[in-house]
């Protein structure tokens, strides 16, 4: 016999382990399934995702089921850790489904060195301190030497990383593993205002502050031995996990069109539950902007996290010259985008909305390049910089579970507020330095308001999305040092 | 002249942080609203009047006027590094804003760190009046950090 879990007015049924579904009812247009342990959901019953699920599945054209990741917690309209596919000719694209950091994402690189090269506290401190010159963090810094002309800013916009490689900043290897291999095609640069243009040229090449990082981590174990040496991954290895998104630019064009499709769902008549849950027609003039411009701002955060791979390779080769960092795969974790798949029998075209969840393709899937077809799609998932992050891929089933879509990380339990009552900086860099962590900041606050215990274990989060069937972990990695804007 | 109180709370949000303001007139709300949204992250008494900047908003509700006004503010510290002290409204009608600001140039080591505010969002916004009091004009606002 199934379970049941009532959480508030809410009654879940379990319909496969960590699945639990809320049938449609009222307004609702779809059911959703909440992708958790019993626990994970009973702990966000104090904020307002489950509310924030049910509008969702409310709009125009959305398809049943729409998920909830384990990582779930309230975000603005939608939740975040939240998927929803919409029908093409019936369904809606919405900026809030996506976020205001378009394209945030992860990517891992791999390299050709073990944990023994990098155990002298000397040495990590000195390359810490080197990747934090070389990185720009926080608001609005920049290198000098990245002045890309109007001409390639433009390129970048519409080629992404494609256009970083040509400028001299990766290799073409690099790009068959980033998610659409480095560049959404049809991003439109000319449906984006002069101020979102303005807020990126100045802030190419910027990790950003926050949540984002620079981490540099060992292997610690090797879950699933066969796909782990296919990502070419091994136990002590050392890797290199870069978080960041599209800066200004994004959250511009993410401004812009919320506006904008403010007045389309007054225009076709879209009723709806909060504003941030603002949408427009796939097809209609309104809509067609905002994917052009919201695939624009994608290939910058391509090129954004380009540009610190780039960097961090400099870097890297001045310690350790015979190093090699191989991209192992770059995953959007804030995005709408049209995919083709088998639903129910027939094969379908769904504008699928990922906010805070992460694309996590099947093995033999077309998309996905000829080394990683065998396996299955990598899924990068950041944790929190003082316990561990891991390297999970997309099982069998998982287009039909969820739309190929898994977690995107920890999810927060405490506000920054919150966090800042518990701890001090210094008292969590100084945590962290005992248990063999070096971290820098060019804020203040961010260690604190960053620190393990204001994330959910993120070990949890991965384990119930593996319960789920939606993926699988390879790999479970730890932090060396930490590099936080 | 002594310094003009604004009234104001920080909100708590799990992922995010808000502020919730009253002020005597919705003129008002405005202006103190982008000075919290400073306050936030540099107390006013630390920012000196030496410089300023003019901008123009328009919108097509009283919401969407705050909300671009505040993401104009926002952008000032963005692209110029600018935080304002003191504002005047040479024009103001519910529907467009035009404004000088007062303030100066952020220097990170007298003023401190200042964390990254994406965007002021429409999220649980509220705007409205209280049937009496003072400080009856009030807003809810919410910031994705």
């Amino acid at each position: 016999m199934s379970s049941t879990l009532t959480i508030k007015d809410f009654v879940l049924k379990e319909i496969t382990p960590d699945i639990w579904r809320f049938e449609k009812t009222g307004e609702m247009l779809a059911g959703i399934h909440f992708v958790g342990s019993a626990d994970i959901l009973k702990a966000i019953s104090d904020d307002k995702s489950f509310e924030q699920a049910i509008h969702v599945a409310s709009l125009p054209g959305v398809i049943d089921p729409v998920l909830t990741m384990p990582d779930i917690h309230q975000g603005y309209g939608f939740p975040i850790g939240g998927v929803a596919a919409f029908d093409l000719d019936t369904g809606v694209i919405s900026p809030g489904g996506v976020g205001y950091d378009i394209n945030c994402g992860v990517r891992l690189l791999t390299t050709n060195l073990e944990h023994n090269n990098l155990n002298d506290n000397k040495l990590i401190k000195q390359l810490l301190g080197d990747l934090f010159d070389a990185i720009p963090t926080g608001v609005g810094s920049q290198r000098k030497d990245l002045k890309p002309t109007p001409f390639q800013f433009e390129n970048i916009l519409v080629n992404g990383a494609q256009e970083l490689v040509r400028m001299g900043m990766g290799t073409t290897g690099d790009l068959q593993s980033i998610e659409k291999s480095g560049a959404f095609t049809e991003a439109r640069p000319d449906f984006l205002s002069p101020r979102a243009l303005e807020r990126g040229h100045f802030q190419l090449g910027n990790l950003g502050s926050g949540n984002h990082f620079l981490e540099v981590q060992f292997v610690d174990q090797i879950f699933d031995k066969k796909t782990g040496v296919a990502f070419g991954l091994s136990k002590g290895q050392i890797v290199v996990m870069i978080h960041t998104g599209s800066r200004g630019l994004g959250y511009q064009v993410c401004q812009d069109a919320l506006e904008d499709c403010l007045s389309a769902s007054e225009k076709y008549g879209i009723q709806l539950s909060d504003p941030e849950l603002a949408s427009a027609p796939i097809g209609s003039a309104e809509g067609i902007r905002y994917l052009g411009a919201m695939r624009a701002a994608a290939n910058f955060a391509f090129a954004n996290r380009q540009c610190i791979t780039h960097w961090t390779r400099e870097v890297f080769k001045k310690y350790f010259p015979q190093s090699e960092l191989t991209l192992l795969y770059d995953v959007c974790h804030n995005i709408a985008q049209i995919e083709q798949m088998t639903w129910k029998g027939s094969m379908k075209k769904f504008c699928i909305h990922r906010k805070g969840a992460t694309r996590a393709y099947p093995p033999h899937h077309t998309e996905l390049p000829e080394y990683l077809r065998p396996w299955g799609q990598p899924v990068i998932i950041p944790g929190d910089m003082g316990r561990c992050s891991y390297v999970l891929c997309g099982n069998k089933g998982s287009l039909k579970l969820s739309f190929g879509s898994a977690c995107h990380g920890a999810g927060r339990v405490l506000s920054r507020h919150q966090a800042k009552k518990k701890s001090t900086d210094r008292a969590v860099e100084k945590q962290l330095a005992e248990h063999g962590i070096f971290v820098k900041s060019s804020g203040k606050n961010t260690l604190v308001a960053e620190m393990s215990e204001a994330y959910k274990d993120v070990s949890a989060v991965v384990q119930s999305t593996a319960r789920a069937g939606i993926a699988h972990s390879v790999a479970r990695l730890k932090p060396i040092l930490v590099i936080k804007g | 002249m002594p310094e003009r109180i604004i009234s104001y709370q920080s909100l708590d949000h799990k992922a995010d942080m808000g502020f919730h303001l009253q002020a005597p007139s919705l003129e008002r709300l405005y202006i103190d609203s982008a000075l919290a949204l400073t306050d936030l992250s540099v107390k006013l008494e630390r920012i000196n009047s030496i410089d300023k900047h003019d901008v123009l908003v328009e919108a097509d509700s009283k919401e969407s006027l705050l909300i671009k006004w505040l993401n104009e503010v926002l952008f000032l510290f963005e692209r110029h590094k600018f935080l304002p002290k003191r504002i005047v409204f040479t024009r103001f009608d519910g529907k467009s804003i035009k404004a000088t600001l007062i303030g100066e140039t952020y220097d990170p080591i007298r003023h401190g760190h200042v964390s990254e505010v994406k965007a002021v969002t429409h999220h649980q916004l509220e705007m409205g009046t209280l049937p009496k009091g003072e400080n009856n004009f009030y807003a809810k606002v919410f910031l994705d950090v």
